[in-house]
């Protein structure tokens, strides 16, 4: 027995205690070296699970319940990620969160956040793997509400009671399972197949999908995610939208790929609910003018991306979607660490309150940038790849079956690629390109903080212009077999041919330039320039935003109308008042009830008998 | 070195940046030449979309103070660089079927978004009130004919089943043009209100409109870059209506005289009729321009769709 894999949660788990002890920068670094620990642990095990899947026996609670440790590729390839960004966050944390208090519990929690999440990935049984998801719910909370403000708790609540209404729908489908088929195990229900009647597989699918869907955030289930993240100090917020999200699209795969599979009937859901995300999200992003809840709104619509791949049904689509999972958990942590020191410095998350950072934070310019078109899909970036095999399942998903839908599909996505543009671009004009209100007199972040950000730009890269040679052969295929390579899409002959094209036109510029480049103060018809007359970032799709059918929706969502939790919530107070009106507080009117209650059971009885 | 090399030349000589830049120049005097025979002008002479460019390489280059250099600098070559390799991609599959690849098409879309983008990198870099509106203006536009952009295009996939420019040429080879059906005809028809919308061309040239935001995003720009700019629209002139004859109307068939004739007819169809409606219209709001992509252009690609879904 390989106890290695243990090891992934062990490690962080029992640090956590210490790092509570601990005091100053000891505290810092230890929990750096214990998050690379992992990392190198995870790192190591790549290539061992890659010949031999591990899974094994833990320990036995009954004789149906055994907790099993299954570490195959799919679960690596997610650890892996788990481990590597939360290094990158802990890292980060060292600089960014030198001014809160109460230090030694954040890195507590982050650490038992980190183990947490590998050990719901890394279980191979539904019981322990529903109690670790727990756990990492509850770590989530507390970091989430880390900054004890009024906004922070009320989001943190929120995020908690949705996730624990869909972690109840889990667990009776969990139990259901226990019940009907005798054991918990993923693996032995996945080879046997579950044997229960259509109708019930159909109700314990929907709860499985409520469970995840939660975590993962998918229309209409998304709301926490847009008040939590923003909430969240920024490198939590990097680890929530980053990887555990992930988590729950993981458990997603894991169900409706391997328990479950195949359900066709649900590939239609998966990918109507995949394209509404998508469209809905990065509509709801491109009024924002919270940095973090934009970058939060976008989430909802990558996410979208990811779950309309594994929709599609078909390898490559599937491949995609996993490799945009991958894809999103860099350029969305590089967004929230670039944001994040942007805030950092600035002391605001408004973009109204930002502008002309390029000359000041070059580092976070650059990096912020090439996450922004690698979110949006502008090739050669990493997010045009996944993306690009997920229209791909689409269009060979059309050729099969033919249907309408399918096209409807591939619409939404490609547009929602647009749409995530011009989101975008309005978040790069607002915060570095836009003239400042006022001077701000600010610099670029330390080492410590712009590392991360500097290795995850450069994977962005990577997996965009290597994508089949380095991340694909490695992490997403040996997953999802049946994709072949021949005749794609290929970024590297593709970039070598746009840089080249720019280099052609950097020529005909330097050839240009046979004077020397002058510089001179920006025309503005005459007038005194101020930095008011440009655009403000609330006026930059101001059209947008006022076009009659845009304008009702967004009016509607601002009054939280569509917002699944307000509603719940709601019917929660409409329903308590009634109960409420009954307790008055005057005496003779519970002697009352206390009498009216008598009288009935006495007729109850009467009946009864 | 050779495999290198050969797509090298084909991105930079022919089909792609000289070949292309050079015949979409010239029919940017097309363009004027007609505008002013419209307007009973005499027009410029043939040379003068090269002597402009010549012009504009040899002046000065102005860079706005405060602004960021890097993106100033970098948004029009951004933009070169992806038409450069859509229109020699464009090219390149009708010359030669073999080197189409799976998803060509959908590349191609992507890459025909780089000019805008390096128009709102441009507008918004440059540190001027008008241009960041025209920025904001250019953004709200490619918002609002994406959609119907995309649909169209999906018209031919449909069809096809396919998202391989081969296929899809190969199809129209057997089958005659797309644009033989009434799905085609109302495509090609939202097609070419696109193409005014991504040409900048009237009535949709409100990111640039020069009476009242001077320009817009292209206001800062001079010299060498302002050249590139213009340089890439004059191959987006050429590019543009091929991409709609490669995909509605039967292809480019670049084997035979016959073929070449009927390409220029073609083209110059096109040409004329976007030059017809580009003089003869007032330019729109930004909100009307919205409103009527998103309403009645927007009404006819979903029936292009669903006809097409119908087979008629």
């Amino acid at each position: 027995m390989n106890i290695s894999p243990v090891l992934l949660v062990i490690i962080p788990v029992l640090s956590a205690p210490l790092a509570w002890i601990l005091k100053g920068g000891l505290r810092e670094w230890f929990s750096v070296a214990v998050t690379l620990c992992v990392l190198i642990l995870s790192v190591f095990l790549f290539p061992m699970v890659i010949e031999t899947p591990l899974h094994y026996d833990l320990f036995k609670v009954t004789d149906n319940i055994v907790i099993t440790v299954n570490l195959d590729l799919l679960s690596i390839v997610i650890i892996t990620l788990i481990s590597f960004l939360g290094f990158l966050a802990t890292l980060y944390s060292t600089r960014y969160m030198t001014q809160s208090r109460g230090l030694n519990k954040y890195y507590c929690l982050l650490l038992l956040f980190i183990g947490s999440m590998n050990g719901t990935v890394l279980s191979g049984d539904l019981f322990s793997m529903f109690l670790l998801w727990e756990a990492m719910t509850m770590a989530a909370f507390f970091l989430v509400i880390f900054d004890n403000t009024i906004e922070s708790i009320k989001a943190g609540i929120k995020y908690f009671v949705m996730s624990e209404m869909g972690a109840l729908f889990m667990l009776f489908a969990i139990i259901a399972i226990y019940f009907q088929e005798g054991t918990v195990d993923m693996a032995t229900l996945a080879s046997r197949g579950i044997t229960v009647s259509s109708n019930f597989r159909h109700m314990l699918l929907l709860f499985f999908l409520l469970g995840t869907g939660v975590k993962a955030g998918i229309i209409p289930i998304h709301t926490w995610l847009p008040d939590a993240h923003p909430a969240a100090p920024s490198p939590v917020s990097a680890l929530l939208s980053g990887v555990m999200i992930k988590v729950g699209i993981y458990m997603m795969i894991r169900i409706f790929c391997h328990i479950f599979s195949p359900v066709f009937s649900w590939q239609f859901i998966l990918c109507a609910l995949g394209s509404a995300s998508i469209i809905i999200g990065v509509m709801m992003a491109i009024k924002q003018v919270d940095a973090k809840r934009l970058l939060a709104y976008h989430s909802v619509s990558q996410i979208g991306y990811i779950v309309l791949g594994i929709g599609t049904g078909v390898s490559v689509g599937i491949a995609g979607g996993l490799f945009h999972l991958l894809n999103h958990a860099m350029f969305k942590g590089l967004l929230f660490l670039s944001i994040g020191a942007v805030i950092h410095r600035m002391k605001s998350r408004n973009l109204s309150d930002y502008g002309g950072l390029a000359r000041a934070m070059p580092i976070t310019f650059i990096t912020c940038s090439i996450a922004a078109l690698s979110i949006s899909g502008i090739p050669p970036f990493n997010g045009f790849v996944s993306k690009w095999m997920i229209y791909i399942g689409l269009v060979q998903r059309f050729t099969t079956d033919g249907s309408a839908f399918t096209v409807v599909w591939l619409a939404a996505a490609m547009f929602g690629s647009a749409l995530t543009l011009a989101s975008f671009v309005k978040l790069i004009y607002a915060t570095f390109l836009t003239v400042p209100e006022k001077p701000q007199g600010v610099k670029e972040v330390s080492v410590a903080m712009w590392t991360p950000m500097v290795v995850m730009a450069g994977l962005c890269i990577i997996f965009g212009v290597v994508a089949w040679e380095i991340p694909l052969k490695f992490f997403v295929l040996p997953v999802v077999p049946g994709v072949s390579f021949s005749g794609y899409w290929q970024p590297g002959l593709a970039t070598l041919l746009l840089i080249v094209a720019f280099i052609a036109g950097g020529i005909i510029f330097i050839a240009g330039r046979l004077k020397k480049v002058a510089v001179s103060t920006p025309f503005v018809g005459g007038e005194e320039f101020e930095p008011e007359m440009g655009v403000s970032p609330e006026g930059f799709y101001h059209t947008i935003k006022n076009a009659e059918f845009f304008k009702a929706i967004y009016h509607q969502a601002e009054k939280k109308r569509f917002d699944i939790y307000d509603i719940g919530k709601n019917i929660v107070v409409i329903f308590s008042g009634a109960l409420s009106s009954i307790h008055t507080g005057i005496l003779s009117t519970y002697l009352l009830w206390i009498i009216a209650g008598l009288v009935i059971l006495l007729l109850v009885n009467h009946v009864g008998f | 070195m050779m495999e290198i090399l050969k797509p090298v030349f084909y991105l930079l000589i022919f089909p792609g940046l000289l070949f292309t830049g050079v015949l979409g120049l010239f029919f940017m005097w097309v363009d004027r030449k007609v505008t002013a025979l419209i307007q009973s002008r005499m027009g410029p002479p043939w040379y003068q979309c090269y002597v402009d460019i010549g012009k504009l390489l040899y002046k000065q280059v102005i860079i706005p103070a405060g602004s960021n250099r890097l993106s100033f600098v970098t948004a029009p070559l951004i933009g070169l660089a992806g038409i450069s390799l859509a229109g020699g991609i464009i090219w390149m599959v009708n010359i030669n079927k073999s080197v189409s690849f799976i998803g060509d098409l959908i590349v191609v879309m992507y890459l025909l978004v780089l000019p805008s983008l390096a128009l709102i990198i441009g507008g918004a870099a440059s540190r001027n009130p008008f241009s960041s509106v025209g920025a904001s203006r250019e953004m709200t536009m490619v918002f609002a004919y994406e959609l119907p952009f995309i649909l169209v295009i999906f018209t031919a996939v449909i069809k096809t089943r396919s998202v391989i420019f081969a296929d899809i040429i190969t199809y129209q080879i057997q089958n005659g043009a797309m644009f033989w059906s009434v799905s085609g005809i109302v495509a090609v028809a939202v097609f070419l209100i696109c193409m005014l919308a991504k040409l900048c061309y009237l009535p949709f040239d409100i990111p640039e409109a020069e009476s009242e935001i001077i320009g817009g995003t292209l206001a800062e720009y001079s010299g060498a870059l302002l050249a590139i700019f213009k340089l890439t629209n004059a191959m987006m002139l050429l590019a543009l209506p091929l991409f709609l004859i490669t995909l509605f109307l039967g292809g480019i068939v670049v084997s035979s005289i016959k073929g070449i004739l009927f390409l220029i007819l073609k083209y110059l169809v096109i040409l004329i009729l976007v030059i017809l409606v580009k003089s003869t219209h007032p330019r729109l709001r930004i909100d009307q321009a919205l409103k009527f992509f998103l309403g009645p252009v927007l009404g006819l690609a979903i029936i292009s769709v669903i006809l097409t879904v119908l087979g008629v």
